[in-house]
Order: structure tokens, then sequence, then C-alpha cells
């Protein structure tokens, strides 16, 4: 009788939206019934720039640059078109359902179980191996600041994880035991979420406020040192390089995705989303290809590989003075911060909404009475990603986040096309602009962009793919609680 | 029961009071009035230190307690008392010892809005050290001359351990004759800004937590004696004063709360969430002892 459900219903089954709906309502009052639309185009602007910018521009040109050269200036726009179409597929996406979740619940509501499940698992790539990777980027500017101010750094056995990717495969060896600055920021993070700690929609606008005045600082000061020869050979490594770099790129838009689920509490969607999305787009990409024209302006190619503190570094360099590269690495310090425990939480919400559905053991989603917040669930995430973050380089991170980012997001796209197929009649706050053509773009695009990625990342996908559907079968498929109506159905037939 | 009242000349010794009275009606509780004075210089002295001053502070205790006398009048059994101690929190204690009171009842500071509580110096230090249970008036209250207490509300967590708490609650309620409800608060957490998960992430942790404390509820009440009757119901908000408000409240209810468990057994300790409570109940609240294990069958 337990195996009510054959193998087949098992992967397609799909949570009823009702259920999804009523997971997500808030307290019962009168007069706030229904969910206020309060966010206004321009805030919803701030929050991607907000969310976006942090995430990897601090750090990538040291691993970019030497793919491509200075021709990454043109991977990172066509790193931000890809990110441009995946994020207005994920806003039909995320408007059809009108619930809080990330894509795991709209696949879970409209494309299956076994979809949801594989979604989930590139998820965790996305916010949990982001997180690690953007914790070892802050250890690098905080040590910066440290050589700055202090004299002297962390020694090096305490700055580096003790795996190194020798050419993309990992290795032991290098003088590093742990990375301890990045293990101590994720506990931070961990700590300030187990007190119930939220980031406000006004402490974001002061770090967006932050991120955006320290970058500006950057270019304004390294404009100076402009060197049209630094720019020579533009693309050493012609169109396969600035393929591989824009893969790697990619991960420095995780975070756009902030845009796309406020279908419901933004006014009008269907004319303010894909206005926020491109405006954030256009504000982010800006910046980014200004950092890296004036950063490569003013170094030579050759010298951005395995640079600590880039930006940084290059500031006190050309101005032989040390306080912008303080201001820079401080700013850094604080807004990476930030970018941490926003990726953090957003890995513990979505772990919650899989455990809640059966996915996950109850751990995940027991809630402390004392601080009403999902205790063991953070502390678990904190130990997984601290880990990661202590012992692997960040090379393999990012790369690793971009895979999983692009393939959740290429199912989401996938997603938009089938559904326009087999609910045509579903409402939807917004619509993919130029459909089917928008869609099948966004498909290839991501495509593209993972074929780039070098051979270790597709061989550490799926390493974790295997993982992800061992336990799948082991206890997620027989636990469900999907399962449990099933076989309660079952058994009153 | 006996409540001991800790007065003084002013409203929040008058809200004290009755709140006392109230208490002290239902199933023949009595009150003992009591005002504390500074120690004054006791020992024989030429000079006579401090005499005019002891003079004037039996005047003024005299005049005090006449005026609880006529406020009380013959609604409640009463005694009336005055003590000298070096602290009030001290004199309290000691007089609660003496008359083998049940219960201190105290007033709120003044700084408290209308309808609220908040502790001053003295309820402070006696929050964080009773052993026995302390029973606070709001603000500005005054209750109907035909006002009874109807019913009380503890607020519990709804863990195993609060329990004990909700034990203790249902055996005051036995003695005093009036039925028991149990309440957990469900504050919901503020939102991230921005998140990639959705923008009410929040209402889903707090639905589960509702859910948790539901269940967790039931099993309480399940193992507590039938009679007096319990109920049980959950305070749902955005803030601690909308929870609060979210579920209604009698006339002549008061809210008893447990003490934390960072304080010692046996006495009054004020935790992080019951001072929130404390603070945003529009009702009086009693803040009993933290139970030991001991006292948990």
């Amino acid at each position: 009788m337990s195996d009510a459900q054959s193998l087949g219903t098992r992967l397609l089954r799909k949570k009823p939206v009702e259920t999804l709906i009523s997971d997500t309502a808030g307290a019962t009052d009168p007069e706030h019934g229904h969910l206020r639309r309060g966010i206004t185009p321009f805030q919803l602007t701030m929050f991607g720039v907000g969310s976006t910018i942090g995430t990897g521009i601090f750090f990538v040109l040291a691993q970019t640059v030497p793919t491509a050269g200075p021709a990454v200036i043109i991977s990172f726009i066509i790193a931000g078109t890809v990110a441009g179409l995946t994020a207005l597929c994920y806003a039909e996406m995320a408007s059809m359902i009108p619930v809080s979740g990330s894509s795991y619940s709209y696949a879970y509501a409209t494309l299956g179980e076994g979809v949801a499940f594989f979604v989930a698992s590139c998820l965790i790539l996305e916010y949990g191996i982001s997180a690690a990777a953007v914790a070892v980027g802050w250890s690098g500017y905080l040590n910066k600041l440290f050589e700055i101010l202090f004299g002297s750094g962390l020694p090096a056995a305490l700055l580096s994880a003790p795996l190194v990717a020798d050419g993309y495969s990992l290795a032991f060896g290098g003088d590093g035991i742990i990375n301890l600055p990045a293990v101590i920021l994720v506990f931070m993070c961990c700590l300030l979420l187990i007190r119930g700690s939220k980031e406000s929609a006004r402490a974001n606008a002061i770090m967006v406020l932050i991120k955006m005045g320290v970058l500006a600082m950057f270019i304004l000061i390294a404009v100076f040192g402009f060197s049209s020869e630094n720019l020579k050979p533009f693309a050493p490594f012609g169109f396969a390089g600035i393929s591989a770099a824009a893969g790697t790129i990619f991960f420095t838009y995780v975070g756009l995705d902030a845009v796309s689920t406020a279908g419901e509490e933004v006014e009008n969607p269907k004319r303010n989303l894909p206005i926020a999305i491109i405006s954030a787009l256009i504000i982010v990409t800006s910046l980014y290809v200004l950092v890296a024209v004036t950063a490569l302006g003013v170094q030579p190619a050759a010298e951005f590989e395995g640079q600590e503190a880039g930006l940084a570094t290059i500031l006190q360099v050309l101005t032989g003075h040390d306080w912008p590269a303080v201001v820079l690495a401080a700013g850094a310090v604080i807004s990476v911060f930030s970018v941490t425990l926003v990726v953090l939480y957003g890995q513990t919400r979505i772990l919650f909404a899989m455990s809640r559905d059966g996915m996950l053991p109850e751990l995940f989603y027991r809630v402390n009475p004392r601080t009403m917040s999902p205790v063991a669930c953070t502390i678990v995430v904190a130990i997984f990603v601290g880990a990661i973050a202590a012992f692997v380089p960040d090379a393999v991170l990012w790369d690793l986040t971009s895979m999983g980012t692009l393939v959740a997001f290429m199912v989401v796209s996938a997603g938009v096309i089938i559904l326009r197929r087999t609910r045509p009649d579903m409402q939807r706050g917004f619509k993919v602009p130029f459909y089917p053509v928008l869609p099948i773009l966004s498909i290839v695009a991501c495509l593209y962009l993972i074929y780039n990625l070098n051979p270790t990342t597709f061989k550490l996908f799926g390493v974790w793919l295997v993982i992800a559907a061992v336990f799948y079968f082991a206890y997620s498929a027989r636990n469900s609680r999907l399962e449990k109506a099933a076989v309660v159905a079952a058994a009153r037939a | 029961m006996k409540y001991l009242v800790g007065y003084s000349a002013d409203q929040g010794g008058r809200e004290a009071l009755a709140l006392g009275i109230l208490l002290a009606r239902n199933s023949g509780g009595s009150l003992v009035v009591c005002t504390i004075l500074p120690e004054t210089w006791g020992h024989p002295s030429m000079a006579r230190v401090d005499a005019e001053y002891a003079n004037f502070l039996d005047q003024h205790a005299k005049k005090t307690l006449d005026k609880a006398r006529a406020l009380v009048g013959k609604r409640v059994p009463a005694e009336f008392v005055s003590r000298a101690a070096p602290s009030a929190r001290e004199g309290l204690f000691s007089t609660a010892e003496d008359v083998a009171a049940d219960c201190i009842v105290l007033g709120s500071a003044r700084a408290a809005a209308i309808g609220r509580f908040l502790e001053g110096s003295v309820t402070s230090s006696v929050l964080h050290s009773a052993p026995l249970p302390v029973a606070l008036a709001p603000r500005g209250y005054a209750p109907g001359p035909r006002t009874r207490l109807r019913r009380i509300t503890c607020a519990i967590s709804a863990t195993p351990e609060s329990a004990r708490t909700a034990r203790g609650a249902h055996e005051l309620c036995a003695r005093l004759q009036v039925p028991l409800r149990l309440l957990t608060f469900v504050v919901r957490d503020q939102q991230m800004y921005p998140t990639g998960v959705g923008y009410q992430a929040e209402n889903m942790v707090a639905n589960q937590w509702r859910a948790q404390a539901t269940a967790g509820q039931k099993k309480i009440i399940a193992a507590l004696p039938s009679k007096p009757p319990v109920t049980g119901a959950i305070a749902d908000g955005k803030t601690w004063k909308a929870a609060f408000g979210s579920v209604p409240w009698k006339d002549g209810e008061v809210v008893a709360i447990g003490s934390s468990s960072l304080g010692p057994i046996m006495r009054v300790f004020l935790g992080s969430n019951a001072a929130k409570i404390v603070h945003t109940a529009s009702v009086p609240c009693i803040v009993m002892p933290r139970r030991g294990p001991a006292d948990s069958d």
C-alpha cells in the first residue's frame, strides 16, 4: 500500500497552488487581508542593484582577466544580456503563481516534484556555494584592510584554503590551512539570522549607496591612470576566452532574481517588472564595465592573476597613497557582509520550504520558540557553507555557482514555454515579450555559457547531481507530503 | 490567597490597590496593604538624631494607610502595615515573609502610556528576584466596582518546558476558581530586503511556528486536569502589540507569565519575551517564579 505511486507519478506530481498560497498567508488581519502592493519600481530597481553588486565585481577580475584579457569587458556585456533574458523569463514564472518562494516552489506547482528537486539542488549551488565564494572574496579585502591599517595581514596559513585549483583540477597543496576570516564571516551572519535580524529596505538602500559610492570612487580615481597601451592586445585568447570568462562572470549577476520574485508586491507588474529588471541590469552592467575598463587601463592584464583584493591594490599602486585603498576595502568589507547575509538567508528559507514539503528532514523546518526563527536550519547551512569557504578555493566556487544558476534559469525558461502550451489559460501577472523568441534565446544563451565553463565544473556538478538524485529517491520521494496524501487517498479508495 | 499590595500615596499605589482588591475578591482572598519607609537612625542619642524625620515618616505612613483604608472600605478583608527597610524591595520581601503572602501586587511607573505597564526602579528589582508571584497593574488601571477576575490567560511558548508554567497557572486558576486560557504569540518577523526567495518568505516561517505552537498547546492541555477548564489560543500579528490585539480579552482578565530559565529556581526573573508581553499587555500581568523540575509532578 505504501508504494501507492509509481516512479513516473512521483516525479510528475505537483503541489496544489492553494497549498502554496496558504503556506505563505499573512496574519489574519481584517484590515490588511490582501497583500499590499507596496514596492515602487524605483525601490525594486534598488533591490536588484543591491542584491547583485557585491556578489562578484570586487573579486571577479582576478579570475577572468587571465582567461579573456582586456576583452573581459565584452564578457560582462554578454553575461549581463543573458542575465536579463533569464530574469524576464523568471518574472513570468514568478507572476503565474502568486506565492513567495524561489523557482523551487514555482517548479513544484507547475512542472512536478522531480523538476522541483532538480531546481532546488541547483539553487543550493546558487545560494550556498555563492555565499561561500563571496565569503572567500571578503576575506581578501579584510586582510588588505589589516595590511594597510596595521602594517601586516594575517598569516597565509589562515587566509587560504588547503585545496588549490591547479589548472581547474583540485589538489592539496599551497601554504593554506583554513580560510579563517571567511568562516568567521559566515558564522557572524549565522548568529544574526538566528537572532532574527533582517536587512530592511532602508538598510538595503544604505548598502546600495556604499557599494555604488566606492565603485564610483574607484572609477573616478583610476580613470586618471588610464593608459590605452594596457588594453593591447585586446583579446589575446580570442572569442573562446571571452565566452569562458562570460560563464564565470554570470555569477556576478546572481541576485537579479530579487526583482523577478516581486510580481505580487509591485504595482502594475506588467509595466514595472520589466522596467525594474532592465534598469537594474543597465545600472549594474554599466558599473561593472566601467570598473573593468578603468582597472584594465591602469594595470597590465598580466598582473591580475591571483590578485586578492584587486581593486584596492590597484588604487594603492596607482595613487601611492593608502587612503583610497582603505576606503574601498572598508566599503567592500561592509557591503559584502550584507550580501553574504542576504544570500545565506535565501538558502535557509529555500531549505525551510523544501523540508515543509517533506523533501528534507523535519529538522530544517523546526522553528525555535524563543527567537521564532528556524535555528537548526540556519546552523546546518552555516556549517556547510563555512566548511566550503574554509577549504575550497574560490575559482572553483564561482564556476560552480554560475553552473547551478544557469541550469536553474534554463529550467525556468523552458518552464515558461511548457506552461504556455500546457496551461495557456492560467493567469499571468507578467508575460515575457517576444514569445517564443525570448525564452528560446534565453535557453540557448544559458547553454552557450554552460558549454564554455571548464570541465572540472562539469565533473563537480555531475557528482553533486548524483548525490542529490540518490537523496531524492532514498528519502524525499518517500517522505514527500504529497506521497503521504497519496497513500491516504489510496487507503480510502 | 493573601495579596501584599506595595502601596504608595500616588496614582500607581491606587492602581495596585485596585488590582489587589480585584484579585482578593475571588475565593476568600485577603489583602495586606503595606507601605515601605526609609530606615532612620534608631539608636538613642543625646541629639535625637533623625527623630523629627522618623516622626514625619510615621505621620506620612499613617496618612497613606488611612487613604488606602478608605479605598478598600469593606470590600475585602485587609490589614494595613508600614515597615522601615533599607530598600523598598527588601521591605516588601520581608513583609511578604512575615504575613505569609502569596503574591506581591505593584503599580506601574508614571512614564508608561495609559493602559500599559512600565517598571520603575522598585518593580524592576522585584521582577528579577521575588520569591513569590508578582502582579502588575498597568497605568490607569481602574476596574469597575463589580468587576471580578473572570479568566487567567497564561502566555507560554508551547514547548515541553513551558508545560511547567502552564501547570503553575492551572494551579493558580484552581485556587481562584477561574478558567485558564493558554496563549502563544506568533509575532511575524520582518521580511528581508532584498531577497531572491520572495517577499512573503517570513510568513512561511511564522505559519510553521503557528502550526507548531498549536500542536504544542494541544499536548499541554491534554496533560492538564480537566478542572478548571482550559482553552488554547494563538495571538498572531506583525508586532507584539498587533498580536496582543488579535485575541479577545475579557473585562477582569489577567495574564500570567513564567520566569526566564536564566534566573534561579523559585524566583521571578523577567525574560526578554516576558518583558515584551508585560509592556504590551493592556491587562494586568502576574509574573510567576520559575519552577524547578522537582515541581513538575
